[in-house]
């Protein structure tokens, strides 16, 4: 069978396991019953009284002191046909499933392993006993491999190592609950504990002991594949040098024994990490063992101080809205710590896709055509104001004389500003403004007697009925 | 002249390469209220090493003392207020009163804590404060606070709510140091730190006289 098919095998649906789920173990009031049928009828038939009367006992153990009635016919029923079957061609007769049995086994195994009443270092020096004639031919190194080391001897180690970690779980669980019973039988309790401590600490001594072995194994392993290694490499003779299949059979034989020391070296790593784990926790036990010997009664006061302290905050607060959540009681003393808040502010980046990010930057300046721009703007300005002050000037010339001669006006005021727009805008601006009241004459004229040439003269009266 | 020439000498610390390193860091994360355990090894080093001079420059210029207590094989620093007053925080916005609710989590913390003395990992996550909360030995009392009142069963929205409020804690506890959370941010997993016995310390008067603090503060 090859590995994929054998993976396919083990596999079922998470689904088909939850709905199967209530057949393969037992509730734990159920599992008390068969453990009681087993001890008491161990590979026996029993009869429907008898497993009546086991569910019965088993209700009235005092620690399980639920308040609540077993109905007998409801666990008989519930265990029956996975865990409890008729006895072949016995009706009124019963027996416990092999499915029963195993899983009783399997919990006795976990709760007291036997593996901690071993002599470790003897079995572990038969079984790491490497055979002699290793050397010879790879297959005694296989075999050794295969039913020494994977089928005993890792196995061995595997199962003191879990018993020991189980027992010293175990022992430090009770002893966290020492510090609940009262001084006296706690000193007692201490006193036993440490007394298990020490034979837990003998175990794990024993263990590193026969682990210590290891080196001896690793170093004989070592010069095995050594030796395996040179066969390969050796001065091969002429007859020898041509035999491909010989070469290749030395070349998978040493190779054989690297995967082999290889698979060993970690196992002892692994075993190695766990004895570190457990030994730190019998340190530890073992260091409060100590601490608590001399301290004992200081510290069973104090922790039922800390739980009195607990059951009054838990009785006396109150439940508020969120975010408080708690409100403590009036009374109770509040208290600060240190704690100063730091907070690094930063603006957060959204690049939203469609809106391109713009950094802003200066915009540049034509100076010289700004200055020159602004020059002319004045410039313009002051026209402007010129013109309308000859404009009023005119304005006010033509109410004081009644007449004014408009041409002459626009010529002496481009004479003065040496600028024709001025006069010509000026005498626009006068003519633009000019009411009906208002008479204009034009007639054409010599400039002068030495100029011969004939200009519009324009004259502006104020009043129509002067003209005529 | 002479005293301004030993101060010179009390602060010549912080010239050191090493301290100028990682003082931002540790100033920052101490003012925080950060327990320095050895698991931060840099700024651990840096207090051990310079424990005096850092002492004598929190007490000269924020009035603070810098403890180092050890428990349970291991070392930690913070910083607390000294006996009476604030220090130089002595404005409200510099320190803060612990929380109604950080309170009540911290004695639950402290009292598992010493419900597990003798384990070497003080592990536990929210399934075992549910368990508390629904099977433990003050179950109802847990409810009645929890939940308003007693009932067999609560829906999955309120646990949801006892949760997050639980969490808001336990990462608050995470910042501090005196949980140290074994998952993200979201799993309510973590480590008790011997750091909790400093919350011990805050109320150590009267858990030590427990009897006579609960007579005084008990209404008739």
């Amino acid at each position: 069978m090859n590995v994929t098919s054998s993976k396919q095998d083990k596999s079922i649906s998470l689904e088909r396991i939850f709905h199967s789920y209530g057949e393969l173990f037992p509730t734990e009031f159920e599992f008390l019953v068969l453990y009681h049928l087993y001890i008491n009828y161990p590979s026996l038939e029993m009869q429907y009284t008898e497993i009546k009367q086991a569910i019965v006992d088993t209700s009235r153990l005092p620690f399980l002191d639920t308040g609540k009635d077993r109905q007998i016919e409801r666990t008989f029923k519930g265990l029956l046909r996975t865990f409890i079957e008729r006895a072949p061609s016995k009706s009124n007769q019963f027996i416990l499933t092999p499915h029963a049995e195993k899983i009783v086994e399997i919990a006795i195994h976990r709760i007291n392993n036997p593996y901690l009443k071993f002599p470790l270092k003897d079995t572990f020096e038969m079984y790491f006993k490497l055979p002699n004639n290793a050397t010879e031919d790879i297959s005694n190194l296989q075999s050794w491999f295969k039913f020494g080391f994977q089928n005993n001897a890792r196995q061995m180690v595997t199962g003191h190592l879990e018993g020991l970690k189980l027992s010293v779980d175990d022992a430090v669980k009770a002893l966290n609950r020492i510090l609940e019973a009262d001084n006296l039988s706690a000193i007692q309790i201490l006193e036993q504990f440490s007394a298990n401590f020490q034979i837990l600490g003998d175990k794990a001594r024993q263990i590193t002991e026969a682990i210590r072995m290891k080196v001896e194994v690793h170093y004989q392993l070592r010069d095995i594949v050594e030796i395996f290694a040179g066969r390969v490499e050796q001065e091969p003779s002429a007859h020898r040098y041509d035999d491909l299949e010989y070469y290749q059979k030395m070349q998978h034989n040493c190779q054989t024994a690297i995967r082999i020391k290889e698979e060993v070296n970690t196992f002892f790593d692994k075993v190695d990490k766990q004895l570190d784990v457990i030994n730190m926790k019998m340190v530890f036990a073992g260091s409060k063992i100590k601490e608590l010997q001399e301290t004992l009664r200081v510290q069973s006061h104090f922790k039922l101080s800390l739980k009195k302290m607990l059951v009054y905050l838990l009785e006396n607060s109150k439940a508020d809205q969120p975010p408080q959540w708690i409100t403590l009681p009036d009374s109770f003393p509040r208290r600060d710590w240190v704690q100063q808040k730091f907070r690094f502010r930063t603006l957060r980046y959204y690049d939203l896709g469609f809106l391109k990010r713009t950094i802003p930057f200066e915009q540049k300046t034509d100076e010289e055509y700004e200055v020159d721009q602004q020059s002319q703007f004045e410039l313009e300005l002051a026209k402007q104001a010129l013109i309308q002050e000859y404009f009023e000037q005119a304005q006010r010339d033509l109410e004081t004389a009644k007449s004014i001669d408009l041409s002459k006006r626009i010529f002496e005021i481009t004479q003065q500003e040496n600028s024709i727009e001025i006069g010509v805008q000026t005498g626009y601006e006068f003519i633009r403004n000019l009411t009906e009241e208002n008479f204009i004459e034009i007639k054409e004229e010599l400039q002068s007697s030495n100029n011969s040439l004939h200009i519009w003269k324009v004259t502006v009266r104020n009043n129509r009925n002067l003209a005529s | 002249m002479e005293s301004n020439s030993t101060e010179q000498q009390e602060f010549s610390f912080l010239s050191n390469i090493q301290v100028q390193q990682h003082f931002a860091e540790l100033n920052i994360e101490l003012l925080r209220g950060k327990h320095i355990t050895p698991s931060f090894p840099s700024l651990f080093a840096l207090l051990d090493e310079f424990e005096n001079e850092f002492a004598y420059y929190y007490d000269t210029l924020y009035g603070l003392k810098l403890e180092r207590r050890t428990h349970d094989n291991v070392a930690y620093f913070y910083l607390e207020f000294p006996i009476s007053g604030k220090g130089r925080l002595s404005n409200p916005l510099l320190y803060l009163e612990i929380e109604a609710r950080q309170t009540i989590v911290a004695f639950m913390l402290a009292n598992l804590y010493f419900s597990n003395l003798f384990s070497y990992d003080k592990k536990f996550q929210w399934d075992d404060i549910k368990f508390e909360i629904e099977q433990g030995e003050h179950r109802e009392a847990y409810q009645r606070l929890f939940f308003t009142d007693v009932r067999p069963d609560y829906t999955d929205k309120e646990w949801e709510m006892v949760k997050k409020n639980f969490g808001t804690v336990i990462n608050f506890f995470h910042r501090i140091g005196l949980i140290e959370k074994v998952d993200s941010e979201e799993a309510i997993h973590f480590t008790i730190l011997p750091t909790i016995y400093h919350f011990i310390e805050i109320y150590k008067n009267e858990i030590e006289n427990i009897d006579v603090f609960l007579k005084e503060i008990k209404p008739l």
